[in-house]
């Protein structure tokens, strides 16, 4: 195991240079004129002639040759100058990680659902295979994997918020907002529910709460979904093996059987497909924070992108596909660790 | 008893199937794994149950415990463990019996061993839930067994996975687990088909020890009329899931009596004969959805007539617990005769 | 002849047999059928010139008097569109002569620029020619000779149908009049049409109000920021077909080569692309498209290149995964062992048994690839304004179930294209599904 992840590691820098050149690439596609608008605020210089334009890219090495241009920019990226951005008012950078906190918390919270569910309805709809409760459980399944997400998100918003009252959108309401801002609030971690129980605020936890759960209810469904079709999959492909039914040979109950023996191997390749879970939620949060009207990363890169912000969405592009690579290495590494053919191998 | 005869069967039998028929439910129809099969298995003794693939001798066997896969089910018949109506116990009951009076293993021991629990922890398992060991006493036992069975360093090998181990060693390890429990019957379906040779003998002698040693029965499943040879006290051979001929080990051999157990002895080298070829048996098995009304192995039987393709012949006994199911004997016999005269 | 052999017949009895396979192909075939017929069920409303109208219903009563009338409308309709023609043609000559020039290296660019900008402000050529001269030289001289070209047809039918009114002019006799005027009419209406670029997917406005309109006879589906949402249903069907197969069809392509050459020549080149198609795999998808859309600018082509750029890559390694295995299958070493080359081991033996789940995955990402693309048009990154895409119509429904006050009272600017997208995907899903569950068994032995 250790050569493997060995290698995993030795492969994770050449992997974030390649992401770096992707990002590059795209962002050159832009042309000259559209990237000065990265650095400089376009109002400058849009009453200046050509000249004093070109003086200008030249000034920010726009008219540099691509690899020396390349190089610059990742020069100035290990410096974490990722530009400035227009939509927050900051620099890049500082805008990724003060809105990292909140898409973080959100995905937390929504992978107790995601998980929980997702593999506990995946089982059972295995181990009653073809029975009335694995059809229902599949069609429950299908919808869910068939919905797109902001129409889901839209009603869980009509529904809960709209309709009940019960889950408004935001992070917080007003009050707890202005709390939350001020001097004698000590943001531990900046995630608000636990912040809000470190300062020893439970109204400020309530609220931080019912601000998160709509979005959770919005997010989680489409995930559980997919979660469960693979586990069943799974779980489906181990009760045939051999040695479930060596274990049933033996005498054990059967609950024993499905729970010990047979989950724990279907269990593994399901931890494969988490990886597409991360890219899962990073993608779902766009939308649900878009819809619920929620500071992350990713409405910032929704309204980065409508107000063709180029820095900040190629900013939050490398910090996402960096949290990515990180994600994917954890769950390699995990993975290696859970199936002792890999771990002693 | 009365002087002078022989002792033969006035012991009851451990184990008593009576009329067994096994069905399956397939996407292209029913198949009947088992049509009828009837054995006794007495305490001590070795039963080898006989045929080619598709015979039907692997359902058997895991009807025993009730193991068929989800589409199959036991449609008919009687199965007796002791005095135990096997059919009629409840799952819990069941269980108790599993492991603990009837144990299997199983012919590949890579797959039928859980690759991530270690060989120790799925032997630990059966002593914990049949005996209610606890786990250091389990444990002691667990290296005990291994020992017993011939791995060696055990202390080491039983914190070892499945993938950990050589072939032989994964068969020794999952004899050790289904003893663990000192089971009456041992049910061994195929255990040295996917071994080389010499480790093949190594485990046959093996278990033979352990027979003694464990002082229980065992029903061997094979397809290979050497390991027979080796192991068995009885045999009863299979063909389109129901029994062809059963004696014991020694009449089969020397005295078959029906065409099919026959052209099996003829297939096989013997050092005891003098041939120049090797017969083998044309035509194949019927296809299990659409039996023949009369006799399955009519339509390969060099012996078989019009009689045969309409009538399926009943198993009788031509001897002293001697069985074969077979219309013309006799003329098997006449054949046989010839064949020995152009021997000679 | 074709001849069924049994493994085929069996696959095709599990797959009627199947009910989510006949559910989700009658999903589908309902929807293949709409978008067939998509301009007979939702007539895109064709734009009117006023004079050929005029012509068109004096046509219609017609008297003697009418007679001059009709000319005259014709007339204007011709100077209105044709007026410039010959001007025009005359300036286009003269541009392509200057490019010929300027590609002889006669004369610089500057003066080739300084032509177009002359071009650019009497408003013959749009200004992005000029714009993007410097940066795409080669592509704007193209589009100027397309240009061109249209100029030289637009002149050659100006001088046609001065001819034609000039003809009709001279019939006396009333029926040929009206049977000629008819065929005029028909022919500048066409003509018309096709010169301002008439696009049936840009949803036509049927009101004036921006706030919807509950469905009615007329408009079935209610209307929303003026647009018919029926109308924009019924075409969306073949937007949506069009980018879930296009882009599902060309990733799958780039996938199956990048996977099946990897896995084939191993070694170097199988470590590079596998390289490769990890590191675009470390991009979150849908937070890649949007970027790539929105670098790339508005349109539905953008946004499926973004879609096909970053869609290839499970593709590949599902294929490599399945080749992989595949090599080492025995039957494979069989055919070796034979003598078989090795272009026939691929394709006969390799490429039927990897494929399966290829076509299976495929099949669920038009699905997703639809619903993707809709979250696209919703975030307004996507299908420009008005086209008829069922996540452009979403978006105008937030805005007005999430700014509005009533909310409930605007349910239908969600519910039928919400309804259209979530069948259509279920059919896609269901198709999926079945496949494997017919496929899936089968593969195991």
């Amino acid at each position: 195991m250790t050569t493997y992840i060995i290698r995993r590691l030795l492969l994770l820098p050449l992997i974030i240079l390649g992401v770096t050149l992707i990002v590059f690439s795209m962002s050159q596609l832009l042309g000259p004129l559209k990237l000065l608008s990265t650095y400089v605020d376009p109002n400058t210089y849009a009453k200046m002639s050509e000249r004093d334009i070109q003086i200008l890219m030249e000034q920010y090495g726009l008219t540099d040759p691509l690899p020396i241009r390349y190089g610059k920019w990742l020069k100035s990226l290990f410096k974490g100058d990722l530009g400035w951005s227009v939509v927050g008012k900051e620099p890049v950078l500082s805008a990724l990680i003060n809105r990292f906190p909140y898409t973080f918390e959100l995905a937390l919270y929504a992978l107790f659902p995601i998980i929980g569910v997702g593999i506990w309805l995946g089982v059972t709809a295995a181990v009653h295979h073809n029975s009335f409760i694995d059809q229902f459980i599949r069609i429950f399944a299908l919808i869910g994997w068939s919905l797109p997400d902001f129409i889901w998100a839209i009603l869980v918003l009509l529904i809960f918020y709209v309709g009940l009252g019960w889950f408004p959108p935001g992070n917080l309401s007003i009050w707890a907002d202005q709390i939350v801002k001020s001097a004698s609030f000590q943001n531990y971690t900046h995630l608000l529910t636990i912040d809000a129980l470190l300062n020893g605020r439970i109204d400020i936890f309530w609220d931080a709460l019912r601000h998160i759960i709509g979005p959770v209810i919005a997010i989680s469904w489409l995930w559980w979904a997919n979660l469960l079709r693979i586990t069943r999959s799974s779980m489906l492909e181990v009760l045939r093996k051999d040695y479930v039914r060596t274990a049933r040979s033996k005498g054990l109950p059967e609950k024993v059987v499905i729970n010990k023996h047979a989950r724990k191997n279907a269990l593994i390749p399901v931890v494969t497909t988490a990886g597409q879970m991360v890219i899962g939620l990073l993608t779902g949060v766009v939308i649900v924070e878009m819809v619920f009207v929620r500071t992350g990363l990713g409405s910032f890169a929704a309204t980065a992108a409508q107000q063709l912000d180029y820095a900040s969405i190629m900013g939050v592009l490398l910090f996402t596909s960096l949290l990515l690579i990180i994600g994917n290495l954890i769950i390699d590494i995990s993975y290696a660790i859970i199936d002792p053919r890999i771990r002693l191998g | 008893m009365k002087g002078g005869q022989v002792l033969i069967n006035t012991k009851q039998p451990l184990l008593k199937v009576e009329n067994l028929h096994v069905h399956f439910k397939t996407e292209d129809g029913i198949i009947k794994a088992v049509n009828g099969v009837n054995f006794e298995l007495f305490s001590g003794e070795t039963l080898a149950i006989v045929g080619e693939s598709g015979s039907g001798k692997t359902v058997t066997a895991l009807s025993t415990i009730r193991l068929l896969d989800e589409n199959g089910w036991i449609s008919e018949g009687k199965i007796r463990y002791k005095d135990i109506d096997v059919l009629a116990l409840s799952d819990n009951q069941l269980r108790k019996i599993r492991g603990k009076e009837i144990s299997m293993i199983f012919q590949e021991p890579m797959t039928a061993l859980n690759p991530v629990f270690t060989i120790g922890d799925q032997i630990i398992e059966s002593l914990e839930l049949h005996l209610d060991m606890g786990k250091q006493e389990a444990r002691n036992r667990a290296i005990e067994l291994l020992t017993k069975v011939g791995i060696p360093e055990p202390e080491r090998r039983i914190d070892q996975y499945p993938h950990e181990l050589s072939g032989g060693m994964r068969q020794r390890a999952m004899i050790a687990m289904a003893l663990s429990c000192n089971p009456s019957i041992l049910i061994a379906d195929e255990p040295t088909t996917a071994l080389d040779v010499t480790i093949q003998a190594q485990i046959l002698e093996l278990m033979k020890e352990l027979q003694k040693e464990f002082q229980m029965s065992i029903i061997f499943i094979t397809h290979d009329l050497g390991v027979v040879a080796e192991m068995a006290d009885r045999a009863i051979v299979m063909y389109g899931g129901e029994v062809v001929e059963s004696a014991d080990i020694i009449t089969i051999f020397k005295k078959p009596r029906h065409p099919y157990t026959w052209g099996l002895m003829n297939s096989i080298p013997r050092i005891d004969r003098d041939e120049e070829r090797l017969l083998s048996i044309p035509g194949v098995v019927p296809n299990p959805l659409n039996f023949p009304k009369g006799c399955k192995f009519s339509n390969r039987c060099f012996f078989a007539d019009k009689k045969c393709i309409e009538e399926n012949p009943n198993l009788e006994e031509i001897e002293a617990n001697h069985f074969s199911r077979c219309w013309h004997i006799d003329r098997m016999l006449r054949e046989m005769h010839k064949v020995k005269e152009g021997e000679r | 002849m074709i001849i069924l052999s049994e493994e085929f017949k069996r696959t095709l009895k599990r797959f009627f047999t199947n009910p989510s396979a006949i559910i989700g192909v009658t999903i589908l075939i309902f929807f293949v059928m709409i978008a067939i017929f998509a301009p007979w069920i939702a007539p895109p409303k064709l734009p009117n010139n006023r004079n050929l109208d005029k012509a068109q219903s004096l046509l219609d009563n017609f008297t003697e008097d009418n007679k001059d009338l009709i000319i005259q409308e014709l007339k204007e309709f011709w100077n209105d569109n044709y007026l410039f023609a010959e001007d025009d043609y005359i300036e286009m000559s003269v541009l392509m002569e200057k490019i010929k020039e300027y590609q002889k290296k006669q004369i610089s660019i500057d003066e080739l620029k300084a032509y177009i900008k002359e071009l650019t402000d009497i408003y013959i050529l749009n200004e992005t020619y000029y714009n993007k001269f410097e940066e795409e030289t080669n592509k704007v001289i193209r589009q100027l000779k397309q240009e061109f070209v249209k100029a030289e047809k637009k002149y050659n039918n100006s001088i046609v149908y001065s001819n034609m009114i000039k003809n009709l002019e001279e019939i006396e006799d009333s029926e040929k009049f009206i049977k000629y005027a008819n065929n005029l009419v028909e022919e500048f209406n066409k003509n018309f049409i096709k010169s301002i670029n008439f696009d049936p997917y840009i949803m036509p406005n049927v009101t004036t109000t921006r706030t919807p309109i509950p469905p009615s006879q007329e408009h079935p589906f209610g209307i929303v920021n003026q647009k018919d949402i029926f109308y924009g249903v019924i075409w969306g069907t073949r937007t949506a077909f069009e980018i879930g197969l296009i882009v599902v069809a060309i990733s799958t392509a780039i996938g199956l080569f990048v996977g099946s050459v990897a896995a084939y020549f191993g070694g170097w080149l199988e470590e590079v692309l596998m390289r490769i198609t990890d590191i675009f795999m470390s991009i979150p998808f849908m937070l890649a498209a949007m970027v790539l859309t929105t670098i790339l600018g508005l349109g539905i082509k953008n946004m499926m290149i973004a879609l096909i750029v970053f869609g290839w890559m499970v593709t590949a390694r599902l294929i490599r995964g399945n080749i992989l295995q595949a090599k080492n299958e025995q039957y494979v070493m069989a055919a070796k062992a034979l003598g078989v080359s090795d272009f026939f081991v691929i394709v006969k033996h390799i490429l039927p048994n990897t494929i399966f789940p290829v076509l299976i995955n495929a099949t669920m990402r038009i699905g997703s690839m639809v619903i993707t693309a809709a979250a696209l048009s919703f975030l307004g990154l996507g299908a420009p304004q008005g086209y008829a895409d069922w996540g452009s119509i979403l978006s105008y429904s937030r805005d007005w179930i999430i700014g509005g006050t009533n909310p409930t009272q605007y349910w239908f600017t969600i519910l039928y294209p919400g309804i259209a997208m979530i069948l259509f995907v279920i059919g896609w899903n269901l198709l999926g599904d079945a496949l494997r569950d017919i496929f899936d068994p089968r593969m195991r032995h």
